[in-house]
């Protein structure tokens, strides 16, 4: 387990205390702790039922935590709603709006609702969400895809330091997830804030997040770095194919730093766990030893044999 | 106190820019000038009423009164629950204001819908009634705007009681259904009970003020304008408390 900790407290925008939520005898999130830092995007993985949604409603104050606390920015939740809630903006399941108004009304109702949003400050949301075309239109009309980009719009309007998704992708086409990436990759780097983005789709959380939350049965199962981050020290998983995977094993076999998961005589291929460093020395020593490479490739397959497995091969779909 | 006029004008323009709000206006003014052609057609010219005379029968409880009670009610009974059945309470309760300060805002928003309603009738029934009678004899608008306060209260008290339908059942058509039921089942009650000497403490028999001023008898004996006045403070002041107290504390999941 690696703790994504490499920040200072200082550095920390959302901090959830053993939070939990009770209904009846049932206990949907239990002592949950996690923390996030400023300008990180944050997944929350498990699968269906693991408690994603709850969580994420008692951040954002709808739903009442039976014991824990959240910190936000240093203002409880608990204690000091409105002060805390400031700096959020949120999409809790599907953005749900005013359909017989325009986009444009929807927005002017929260605008209305936070002091000192200015037009000016509007324009610029829809602007870079793409939905100048779109304002004059009742929402009725609007496309999924569309709503979920006014669902954005209406969260940064009153530029929080933190945005909160859940299940941002959910019901959307694969170019309309592929849109919903780049936004919140574009939005975290432009507006520099912290996003905490749920999700029972792993594939998606490792091209979008800094760092992985895995909760199942609403207990915290690991925490995880990813992408970037994660090659920066951590071992990442190399496929190889050469002409001969004997030699190739004997000429890496006392390699540092790299360790031969797995030899595959009949595709003959190796499976390797290494750095990113390493590879440049791989290469060389390989070629020293005569030994022909056809092919090198990343594979992410046991981050998801892992996922299945911190989440006890559930239902994840 | 901007920012909570904001949250009324946030309200106002929920109900406003529905397609059906010109519905209301429009019913309104349908039966503010039938009632002006049948008082027209059924009565000799020499009996004309005054305008005001007219405005104050209209709007009463024998007029359209309580056409007007059940028209302000079937247009503000979605206040709350509709942000429920759209799902757009999710993104109202997530903004920097308490949850009580919304509520207030809409219940606020609700009473501001009362009173333009009751504006606007009072407006077409005085020109339809100049129209139709001739602006002549004595006006006598104090009575108008008496009959026209207690058909607001009386409006009020059922839309308080919608309004704490709208927060616990969070569901419109449930809503307008009770209020409408109620509606139907007030006189009912009100005439089989009004024998009990226990009955003058149900809001049903204490809700039309109005039947202190115009010279008749209360239901039940030793009722007075005071006594009611009381009875409605006290059912009001539960209904708004139960709708507050629900709202802060659920669930929103």
């Amino acid at each position: 387990m690696k703790q994504g900790n490499t920040a200072g407290n200082s550095n920390v925008v959302l901090q959830l205390n053993n939070v939990t939520k009770k209904i009846g005898k049932q206990t949907i999130v239990n002592q949950l702790s996690f923390n996030m830092h400023k300008g990180e995007i944050v997944g929350l993985l498990g699968p269906n039922g693991a408690g994603k949604t709850t969580t994420i409603r008692m951040i954002v104050g709808l739903i009442e935590m039976t014991s824990g606390d959240v910190i936000i920015q240093g203002s409880s939740v608990r204690s000091h709603f409105t002060k805390a809630i400031r700096h959020v903006g949120a999409i809790v399941e599907n953005p749900e709006f005013y359909s017989y108004m325009t986009g444009l009304d929807n927005l002017k109702q929260y605008q209305r609702m936070t002091d000192g949003v200015t037009d000016e400050r509007l324009r610029k949301v829809v602007e870079l969400v793409g939905l100048q075309d779109a304002m004059k239109k009742r929402v009725k009309a609007y496309s999924l895809g569309m709503r979920q980009r006014l669902g954005i719009a209406q969260a940064l309007l009153h530029e929080p330091s933190i945005l909160i998704l859940d299940e941002p992708t959910n019901g959307l086409d694969p170019a309309g997830i592929r849109e919903m990436r780049d936004y919140l990759k574009r939005i975290a780097r432009e507006e520099g804030i912290s996003v905490l983005v749920s999700s029972h789709l792993l594939s998606e959380m490792e091209l979008t997040c800094d760092r992985v939350v895995v909760i199942q049965q609403g207990k915290l199962v690991t925490e995880r770095l990813l992408g970037e981050k994660a090659e920066q020290g951590e071992s990442i998983s190399v496929i190889m194919r050469v002409d001969d995977t004997g030699a190739a094993a004997v000429a890496l076999r006392d390699l540092k730093g790299v360790s031969i998961v797995k030899v595959n005589e009949a595709d003959r291929e190796l499976l390797l766990s290494v750095q990113d460093r390493d590879i440049p020395g791989i290469v060389s020593k390989l070629s020293l030893a005569g030994v022909g490479i056809y092919r090198i490739t990343e594979t992410k397959q046991t981050l998801e044999d892992e996922f299945l497995k911190w989440t006890g091969g559930g239902q994840i779909a | 106190m901007l920012r909570f006029s904001k949250l009324v004008i946030n309200e106002w323009l929920k109900l406003y820019k529905k397609r059906s709000f010109i519905i209301a206006y429009a019913i309104m003014a349908l039966l503010a000038i039938g009632t002006s052609i049948l008082v027209w057609k059924f009565s000799d010219a020499g009996e004309f009423p005054t305008v005001s005379k007219f405005v104050e029968d209209l709007i009463s409880q024998m007029g359209i009164g309580i056409l007007y009670t059940i028209v302000a009610m079937i247009f503000t009974a979605g206040i709350v629950s509709k942000e429920f059945q759209l799902g757009s309470v999710k993104l109202l309760l997530i903004r920097s204001h308490t949850r009580t300060k919304i509520l207030a805002s809409k219940y606020v928003a609700m009473l501001i819908y009362l009173v333009a309603l009751m504006i606007f009738t009072i407006a077409i029934g005085s020109i339809m009634g100049a129209i139709m009678f001739g602006v002549k004899g004595e006006m006598a608008w104090g009575e108008v705007f008496k009959t026209a306060a207690f058909q607001l209260l009386y409006t009020a008290i059922y839309s308080t009681l919608m309004f704490m339908f709208s927060v616990l059942t969070r569901s419109t058509g449930a809503t307008i259904g009770i209020g409408m039921g109620l509606i139907m089942v007030e006189g009912i009650i009100s005439m089989l009970l009004s024998r009990y000497e226990f009955a003058k403490y149900i809001l049903f028999l204490n809700m039309n003020l109005s039947m202190y001023s115009s010279g008749g008898t209360p239901p039940i004996e030793g009722m007075t304008f005071g006594f009611s006045s009381l009875i409605i403070a006290v059912y009001m002041a539960v209904f708004i408390a139960v709708s507050f107290l629900v709202f802060k504390k659920r669930d929103v999941a």
